[in-house]
């Protein structure tokens, strides 16, 4: 196993790739579909499996480099990021149980919640509502885009970061 | 899937207050961009000054490819499309002759009426470097920025029409705002009846229109243009013609902001408005002053003479 620090570090990492990754100012599809929150799945992953590595701070920062790259105001996914985070935070027994399909339902449940709250925010910001659409084929989007990287992160997380030593 | 494969390790401490801490954190910056829009602006200019050599590698597969895909669906359509353009071509070639004789007599009236000659406005040519159509935020990139002499806020066209505007310049790359995005507001008119109307983006491909006169007199097919109101951008610039969608009017807009890889950005300096002066008509009226005191009565006494005299 690598050293400590290093595993410390691939889940933010991880999170910084997949900021950077979606946006991207390219897309197979003529901007048709919208590029997937990668930054939230690694977020949701070590939440769950290693909270140690994915602070409150860690899933802040996050949101801001989205928001910064994405062109949004800053605060908009940094807040939905947290709101995301805070649900995991409470629920976490409840996400842990699910396995198979259930929990790409799981991670759908907190794509959710950190799209409505990206949603509300803009509305407010813009003091006009936004077409839900768009919004809708964000969250589609990500839950999809999930499947086959929850086994890229897995993969990481086996060979790179590995469990926590520690007894709690 | 990763939750109930992998061990899940129990949380020790308690998260709350952090999380309390973060959000309103969150929630104060949006409040601070709020009032103060440029915050990340600088920072995204530098990103893509330093990311315009890659975007530009990257740019060409993605654009052939798409490409590509337009053509394999096209073909398919080769033979009602033939038909389309030829049809638009003779309309074109009609209107080309209509133009071309209004423009000889718009020259005549101005020189007859010692009209003041339209500054020039002078152009950059950019090349789209990258393209992100998301949710919220819609925007192009350009490979010309500050150095070639790209200013926020200048008008970007197409062969056909307004794109958007720029919304963040830097040294060697600039962000195009579309006019479809959420964020774009233009005042415009719309011809024939000369309606002054504002045009939103909604994220969709037909903007909104929302006509400061509700009784103005508009109807699907009339033609928007920039109006030029504020200097923010050149006067008289084909944006698109009404069309109604869900009982509202929208623009069909002439430029297609996912196609077409080379732009024109439009160098604009608007006249400043001068105030005239002031005459003596444009004064409120004088208030109405009160009646003069009455004069004092005469006295048929005489005056006291000086006792000296």
């Amino acid at each position: 196993m690598v050293g400590g620090l290093f595993a410390g570090i691939v889940p933010f990492a991880c999170g910084v790739l997949g900021a950077v990754l979606a946006n991207l100012p390219v897309s197979f599809t003529s901007g048709l579909l919208p590029p997937p929150l990668l930054a939230l799945m690694p977020v949701y992953f070590w939440t769950l499996v290693r909270p140690d590595l994915m602070p409150p701070w860690a899933a802040f920062v996050l949101g801001l480099l989205q928001d910064l790259l994405s062109g949004m105001p800053p605060g908009v996914w940094a807040a939905s990021f947290i709101a995301a985070y805070a649900l995991i935070d409470r629920q976490r027994d409840s996400f842990a149980s699910l396995s198979g399909w259930a929990a790409i339902l799981g991670f759908g449940v907190v794509a959710l919640v950190a799209s409505v709250c990206a949603f509300l925010l803009v509305s407010f910001y813009f003091l006009r509502i936004p077409p839900v659409t768009p919004a809708l084929g964000l969250l589609v989007v990500t839950v999809v885009f999930y499947m086959p990287t929850a086994l890229l992160l897995g993969g990481v997380h086996r060979r790179l970061v590995g469990s926590a030593r520690t007894q709690f | 899937m990763a939750n109930g494969f992998w061990r899940n390790a129990r949380v020790r401490g308690d998260n709350r207050v952090s999380l309390a801490a973060f959000a309103l954190l969150a929630l104060l910056l949006l409040m601070l961009s709020r009032a103060q829009v440029n915050v990340f602006d600088r920072t995204r200019a530098e990103i893509s000054d330093a990311t315009a050599p890659l975007l530009t590698k990257l740019e060409a597969p993605f654009d052939g490819f798409n490409h590509w895909i337009g053509n394999l669906t096209g073909i398919f359509n080769v033979y009602s499309e033939n038909l389309r353009l030829k049809d638009e071509n003779a309309r074109l070639r009609q209107w080309q002759g209509a133009a071309i004789l209004l423009q000889g007599r718009v020259a005549n009236y101005e020189r007859l009426l010692h009209a003041v000659p339209r500054r020039d406005t002078s152009s950059v040519l950019a090349h789209v470097i990258g393209r992100s159509g998301r949710p919220y935020l819609q925007t192009m990139i350009l490979d010309a920025g500050k150095a070639e002499g790209v200013r926020p806020g200048e008008a970007v066209l197409d062969a056909r029409g307004l794109i958007g505007r720029i919304l963040v310049a830097g040294d060697h790359t600039s962000w195009v705002l579309p006019l479809k995005d959420l964020n774009s507001r233009i005042p415009v008119t719309i011809a024939p009846g000369n309606a002054q109307a504002i045009l939103s983006g909604n994220n969709t491909s037909n903007p909104g229109i929302e006509t400061f006169d509700p009784r103005a007199q508009i109807k699907p097919g009339d033609v928007v243009f920039t109006s030029g109101d504020g200097g923010l951008l050149p006067p008289g610039l084909p944006i698109g013609t009404l069309i109604v969608r869900s009982d509202r009017y929208r623009v069909a807009l002439f430029a297609d902001a996912n196609s077409g890889s080379d732009v024109e950005v439009l160098d604009f300096k608007g006249v400043p408005e001068t105030q005239p002066a002031p005459s003596p008509a444009d004064l409120p009226p004088a208030p109405p002053q009160a009646a003069p005191a009455p004069a004092a009565p005469v006295s048929s006494v005489p005056a006291v003479v000086d006792g000296n005299e």
